[in-house]
């Protein structure tokens, strides 16, 4: 039995701000994320398919729709919303707007975050990693040809992307 | 920290290709479920698991004491239960079959509403949902249209059928008997949808002042707005549909539901306001279906493959209900089914009939994808057994330029289809030299030879667009300067901000190429963002309003002493302010062709497709932001790989749908996604708007359903294997050779000196083989499902 007491002081670190914990089990961390005001992540089925609510769990790119807000207690979220500002956005929302890499936007920042989680772990991954790795979420708009192009793009980039 | 919501990054979009990117990738996006009311409560809708049958109860006692529960809703709460209104008055044959917004005394339907429950949390709604008891007497279900009907849906009608269409020109009888050959072919489409990443939702709020303020329509918001006054008995002024981002349309969603009575209802009820907003599954069951079809289509030809007639009996499955946009498809079907060809005759019935199924509406390229898939494969099955090669059949008989603009009658029930430019042999072979037909005949051959299964197929289209009636914008010239375009239509991710800042620059310059673009507001006018039509008809009325504001800032300028010249945003500021309504009118919707080519191959073993390359073109008349228009074609086609290869909404024969979740709804990733090669032709000869443009939003995905059957039957070498979508490996297994294939040949011609077992020993070794191999195949391929779940 984990400690409950202890563990529900620790917050959960979005985008390196603290936000206090949830204590209902079965909140997920998207709907956590989304109540808190960070309406980047979207539910798209809530069944972990499609990827809309992709963010990154201690760097690892999670669907927010399967993980319960609980779990998420004293660990390191980063959501779309800590990517970038209007003034500096993020390398990779330039070259999604550059390569038509979006459409109706509602699957772009769930792309945006699964491709930062691959970029932390392989930063100049090869098409075929890229493809492997884009497989994960779903696009009913692009068709994933900008997508693609652009992500890629930003793995050809030699300067650092973060 | 909550951020805001809105688009205000404008002024800082400099990185940007695009004034509609910014807030998007920022993740400060507007969708109706980021929309937050003060003091908001929130609904579930409560649906029928049963298909059909007479409702004996529904108990919503135990619910409404739930926790957190302000209300629970049903039928009987009602004077009378109104239905969804039909978006035409010249269908009456329809209003029998329309649907009410909860079921009221019977449910056709599995998710048909049967009450809804309002709450303080979604999760409260949800939780109160399940102690609301439900009694069906179940009926027998109906879910083939085209066999004789189980049992009546509707009482009186005892086929079911909602309305027959014919369409009828020139003598077929004659030309049948006459004709050197003719061949039949009986051809399926599966049930499938739009799919848009956002699922619907709705916010309705009242206020004080009685008006009634709502976030979600998109499509047809003027007619929404006009549906839900009537519903509700105030004036439509009275109702303000605000803005909110779209996650996709694809022809579905924004349609009239039973839900935008229900929200506004339940908000007046408990004097809050209410927010919806459905999840994946209800969507599956809930949103307008679409595609459902059944052919029996022949083709009366010459013998050098000249086409003559074309006879069809069609079955268009309804659904339960005859839904608002719902007339649309069996008329549409009629209409579209002769093509971009030439018939002496034609004879083609249409039944609309009603199942126990979710009820249809439109979705992209509604009954061009389906009239494309019936008639090009009926085409290739007409060439091999004429012994001619298909792209001949097609290139013999496109309908030719000094022939438009062809006018194709239809009889009396119909207007006659009038295709009024184009030169679509030119498209066809420009896409043919592009895709490099000859590179790819010798290397399917080539491939072919060595024993694999593939092949290529073509199919031609037209696509209309730009149905009306009408749109009007506002375009204003405030008193700083800046340029601000105000329209009804709505941005749904189809770049209508960026059309509006091109057309503004083509007329007006470089100082008007970025401005204000308020898109979603209704009050001056304007029908909505449908049928590819925004670029003309908005476009067109913006081209109206431009002209206006230029005469009037040429005669304000030349007055005040200048040269009337407006070149920079300096001298714009000085005849400013001025606003004007610009206005655009379309009597006839354009038509325009296109042709796809896809490429397949078939594993021998499994009969798993492999759709290796498509290829589209299609004549949009002009470009006004060739980058969205190749976007839309792009798009478009892998909507349409998705219908033809992979997704489709079957139901059981009880009426269960079996299809709701993105687990089993196949939706292509980017590993099924080829290349896809586009070709924009901009022909002119467009004269129905000003901007001599032809809708290009949906032509991407008509022609690929055929172009996927036919390279499938090439592939199988036989031409009437495909006759139904999507094609599935079931599909295919007929005419895979005996499995498997490799094992098979090594025992026919065993090599010298390998193994030294018996027979019988070697044959259980194969099997156990073929075991593993199987369960590692198996294996893998839940691997592969699971990483991606993950």
């Amino acid at each position: 039995m984990t400690d409950h007491g202890q563990a529900q002081d620790r917050p959960i670190l979005v985008n390196g701000q603290p936000h206090a914990p949830v204590t209902e089990p079965r909140v997920s961390l998207l709907d956590f994320l989304r109540d808190e005001g960070l309406t980047g992540a979207h539910a798209g089925c809530e069944h972990g398919v499609c990827g809309a609510c992709t963010v990154l769990l201690d760097g690892q790119p999670v669907r927010s729709c399967l993980v319960l807000a609980v779990q998420a207690t004293g660990h390191v979220v980063d959501t779309v919303e800590g990517l970038g500002t209007p003034e500096e956005p993020h390398p990779l929302q330039v070259a999604f707007s550059r390569e038509e890499a979006l459409q109706c936007g509602f699957c772009t920042p769930g792309f945006l975050m699964l491709t930062v989680g691959l970029l932390r772990e392989i930063p100049h991954p090869s098409p075929a990693e890229i493809r492997d790795a884009l497989s994960a979420n779903l696009c009913r708009c692009t068709g994933y040809t900008g997508i693609t192009r652009a992500v890629e793009s930003v793995a050809r980039d030699e300067q650092p992307w973060h | 920290m909550a951020l805001t919501k809105t688009s205000d990054v404008g002024a800082s979009h400099e990185w940007a290709t695009r004034p509609e990117h910014p807030h998007l990738l920022l993740g400060r996006g507007n969708y109706v479920g980021d929309v937050d009311r003060e003091g908001q409560l929130f609904l579930v809708v409560v649906r029928s698991s049963e298909a059909h049958g007479a409702i004996r109860r529904v108990d919503v006692d135990e619910a409404r004491r739930a926790p957190g529960v302000h209300a629970v809703l049903t039928a009987g709460d009602l004077l009378s239960v109104p239905h969804l209104p039909l978006r035409t008055p010249h269908h009456p044959e329809y209003l029998p079959f329309t649907e009410p917004v909860l079921a009221d005394g019977r449910v056709r339907y599995v998710g048909q509403p049967l009450a809804v429950v309002v709450a303080d949390s979604p999760q409260l709604a949800e939780d109160a949902t399940e102690l609301v008891d439900v009694e069906v007497e179940a009926s027998a279900v109906t879910t083939k249209a085209w066999q004789p009907a189980e049992s009546p849906l509707w009482p009186g009608v005892s086929d079911n059928v909602a309305s027959t269409i014919h369409a009828a020109d020139g003598d077929v009888d004659a030309v049948f008997a006459s004709a050197d050959v003719v061949v039949s072919t009986e051809l399926a489409i599966g049930r499938d949808t739009g799919m848009p990443m956002e699922t619907r939702g709705l916010v309705a709020e009242w206020s004080d002042d009685g008006r009634l303020h709502l976030w979600g329509p998109t499509k047809i918001v003027p007619f929404v707005r006009r549906a839900v006054a009537d519903l509700f008995d105030v004036p439509p002024e009275a109702v303000t549909c605000h803005r909110v981002d779209v996650g996709g349309m694809f022809g579905p969603r924004g349609e009239l539901y039973p839900e935008d009575f229900l929200v506004p209802w339940a908000a007046a009820v408990v004097q809050r306001p209410v927010k919806w907003v459905e999840d994946r599954r209800e969507h599956f069951l809930s949103i307008n279906h679409s595609r459902e079809q059944r052919y029996l289509l022949e083709i009366a030809a010459t013998r050098d493959g000249r086409l003559l007639g074309m006879r069809a009996d069609i079955w268009v499955d309804m659904g339960a209900f005859v839904r608002p946009v719902a007339w649309r498809v069996p008329e549409g079907t009629v209409e579209h089914l002769p093509g971009p060809y030439p018939w002496d005759a034609v004879s083609i019935r249409c039944r609309a009939v009603c199942t126990n199924k979710t009820p249809a509406g439109t979705m992209r390229g509604p009954t061009s994808y389906e009239t494309t898939f019936a008639r090009e494969r009926a085409l290739d099955v007409l060439a091999d057994q004429l012994g001619i090669d298909p792209v001949e059949v097609r290139r013999k008989n496109l309908i030719a330029p000094d022939a438009m603009p062809y006018q194709q009658d239809l009889g009396d029930e119909l207007a006659p289809v009038i295709y009024d430019s184009g030169d679509y042999l030119l498209v066809l072979d420009g896409m043919l030299a592009t895709a490099g037909l000859d590179q790819i005949r010798a290397d399917v051959e080539r491939r072919r030879n060595g024993g694999e299964l593939v092949g290529h197929g073509v199919a031609c289209f037209l696509g209309h667009s730009g149905l009306g009636p009408d749109e009007t914008v506002r375009l204003e010239l405030t008193a700083g300067g800046e340029f601000r375009v105000t329209t009804s239509a709505s941005e749904i991710g189809q770049n209508l901000t960026s059309m509006v800042a091109k057309v503004l620059e083509n007329e007006l310059g470089k100082a008007a190429a970025r401005p204000q673009v308020l898109t979603g507001e209704v009050g001056g006018g304007g029908t909505g963002t449908f049928a590819s039509r925004s670029t003309m008809q908005v476009g067109g009325a913006l081209v109206d309003a431009c002209r206006q504001l230029r005469a009037i800032a040429a005669e304000r300028s030349t007055e005040a002493g200048h040269d009337g010249r407006l070149d920079d945003a300096a001298s714009w500021t000085e005849v400013a302010p001025i606003a004007v309504q610009g206005h655009h009118r379309i009597d006839e919707p354009t038509y325009g062709f296109g042709a796809h080519l896809a490429v397949v191959s078939v594993d021998a073993d499994t009969g798993e497709l492999s759709v290796e390359r498509i290829v589209v073109a299609f004549d949009c008349g002009r470009a006004i932001d060739p980058a969205a228009a190749r976007a839309q074609l792009e798009g478009a086609a892998v909507q349409g790989l998705a219908g033809a290869a992979y997704a489709e909404l079957p139901f059981d024969d009880a009426g269960q749908p079996l299809v709701t979740t993105f687990m089993n709804y196949l939706m292509p990733t980017v590993t099924e996604t080829p290349p896809i090669d586009v070709l924009l032709y901009e022909l002119p000869g467009v004269t129905g708007n000003r901007l001599a443009a032809k809708g290009v939003g949906e032509a991407g995905t008509i022609g690929v359903g055929g172009a996927i059957a036919n390279a499938v039957s090439a592939a199988l070498g036989q031409a009437d294997a495909i006759r139904e979508l999507p094609v599935k490996p079931d599909s295919v297994a007929p005419w895979l050779p005996p499995w498997p294939a490799e094992r098979a040949a090594e025992e026919r011609a065993p090599q010298p000196g390998q193994s030294t077992l018996s027979g019988q020993a070697h044959r259980v070794l194969v099997g156990v083989g073929v075991g593993v191999g199987v369960a590692v195949m198996v294996g893998v391929r839940l691997l592969r499902r699971r990483r991606r779940a993950r």
